[in-house]
């Protein structure tokens, strides 16, 4: 059993045909679990009420295919107060952590409440980072904005978006914080990526993860099924860190 | 299965497993991926190209019956003209790879039309790489654009018996107009940049089943992501790799001889 801790199911749940679709090619592979956020409308900076769509919209994915979708709760730190609300709304509903894309810097003193939050609720929080030679969007974390935050927030469970994008970067800028675990989802099967995270994070803190829609689910597997694993070392990258991370049984 | 993009040689920016001749074919192997069409790496850099061509032929010279070799052409250099002679007269090669951002040239530049039509004067088909490795996480001294192919559309109407393969396209419809493409069955697109679930339908969808080649951009990326990739499409797995096949062997074949580009 594969868990993909990194995916974007963004097919409305009124479309069954692709969406079951989808969820049979990732059977191909083995996935079980999608650990899914960002509904349909997946906006860089959503409204409150695009996010309450958004999330509704994973709720529903979550209700549908109880045995197949996890949900991340998608949140805009901009909106404050409104976060932890829809945070709370969320969990309760079954949701196993937050979704922060690109409308904050995860060092912003803006996100600090929610990661406070997620503390206290005991979920984790999986944050976009991007190190870009070509520029990032004005908001869009770099590796070392996540280092900052989980120098910061040391109990809180981190995970670092598609090893930082430039992985050679990203998993340096967050190598001696051990409450951050790097999903490998993104970005091209670049050779090396796998082995460089192994020497420098360990087993332990690397889950795989896809970035589908937006990315096949064989491109980015490949990242792990090409390297020589022993099969505990390949068991907890495709399946125990995320089942930790993300309480599924 | 062929794979028609593959490169060999020393990748300037981090160390790479499947960058030698016998290390590539092992991947090949793994991946049942009968021949590849190699280009050297060195010639994304070296001022004089023709030097990596060198180095490259040397390097396959006993595998040649599955490294097909594309060497480069820069034509914005002077005299391309006798590099392109030596590469196929001395050299073996199946086609040429063109690397219009690394050299600085756009494709439809008064040299690099000169070029195409010496290759279709000489039935040698031509590969045209848009990128070779995501711009974003290019080395910040050598940030390169990826490749326009705004002027496709007339290359394809200019050079009607050229086999063009493009290689590393990523977000095919922002890129280029696929209306303006026509039908011709000169034209190919491979998978290595497309990504996406069921990326190769969505290649087929909007290209045509014609167009569309196995290319693994390795030893850069890992061979088996292209591979994986096959497994998302709706179409059946061996008659997929049959068509992937004969698209490449129809891209390789010089006219009217059916070879798939053998030496």
């Amino acid at each position: 059993m594969i868990i993909d801790i990194h995916c974007h199911i963004r097919t409305p749940i009124t479309e069954p045909r692709p969406l079951r679709r989808t969820l049979e090619i990732a059977s191909r592979f083995g996935i079980q679990w999608l650990a899914t956020s960002m509904g349909t409308t997946f906006r860089p900076t959503p409204t409150r009420d695009e996010i309450r769509r958004d999330n509704d919209h994973v709720l529903a994915l979550m209700r549908e295919y109880p045995d197949r979708v996890v949900g991340y709760c998608y949140l805009n730190p901009h909106h404050g107060e409104f976060c932890l609300k829809e945070l709370a709304r969320c969990v309760e509903a079954g949701m196993r952590g937050i979704k922060l894309w690109v409308a904050s810097l995860a060092d912003d003193p803006e996100v600090f409440p929610i990661v406070e939050r997620a503390i206290e609720l005991d979920v984790p929080l999986l944050q976009h980072a991007w190190k870009k030679t070509t520029g990032n969007m004005k908001h869009e974390s770099e590796p070392r904005h996540v280092a900052e935050l989980a120098r910061r927030y040391p109990q809180a469970r981190i995970i670092m978006a598609h090893a930082g994008g430039m992985w050679e970067y990203g998993i340096k800028a967050v190598r001696r914080y051990p409450n951050v675990t790097v999903d490998l989802s993104g970005g091209n099967p670049t050779d090396g990526l796998l082995e460089t995270a192994l020497r420098e994070l360990g087993p332990q803190r690397i889950a795989f993860g896809s970035d589908a829609d937006c990315r096949s689910f064989g491109s980015q597997l490949a990242k792990v099924d090409a390297a020589r694993l022993l099969p505990s070392v390949r068991q907890a990258i495709l399946r125990d860190n995320a089942r930790r991370l993300l309480r599924i049984e | 299965m062929i794979d028609v993009n593959a490169s060999l040689g020393r990748w300037p920016f981090r160390r790479l497993r499947y960058a030698t001749p016998p290390a590539m074919l092992r991947q090949m192997d793994q991946l049942a991926i009968e021949r590849a069409c190699v280009a050297p790496i060195e010639a994304l850099l070296y001022l004089d190209v023709q030097e990596a061509n060198r180095e490259m032929a040397r390097a396959i010279r006993r595998h040649r019956d599955r490294l097909l070799f594309f060497p480069s052409i820069n034509p914005a250099w002077p005299d391309w003209q006798t590099d392109l002679d030596e590469c196929i007269e001395k050299l073996g090669a199946t086609g040429v790879r063109l690397f219009p951002s690394y050299h600085n040239y756009r494709i439809n530049d008064r040299p690099c039309l000169e070029l195409l039509a010496e290759l279709e004067r000489r039935d040698l088909p031509v590969q045209i790489a848009t990128v070779v490795a995501d711009p974003r996480m290019h080395h910040p001294a050598v940030m390169v654009p990826a490749v326009r192919l705004d002027p496709l559309a007339d290359l394809l109407r200019l050079f009607p018996r050229l086999r063009f393969a493009i290689l590393n396209a990523t977000g095919i419809r922002e890129t280029v107009n696929p209306k303006t493409l026509g039908r011709t069955d000169n034209l190919f697109f491979d998978v290595a940049f497309a990504d996406g679930v069921a990326c190769v339908d969505d290649l087929i969808d909007v290209m045509g089943r014609g167009r569309v080649l196995l290319g693994t951009n390795a030893p850069m990326m890992i061979g088996l992501g292209a591979v994986y990739k096959l497994r998302e499409s709706r179409i059946e797995a061996g008659e997929l790799r049959r068509l992937l096949r004969e698209n490449a062997l129809r891209f390789l074949s010089r006219r009217g001889k059916g070879d798939g580009g053998r030496p």
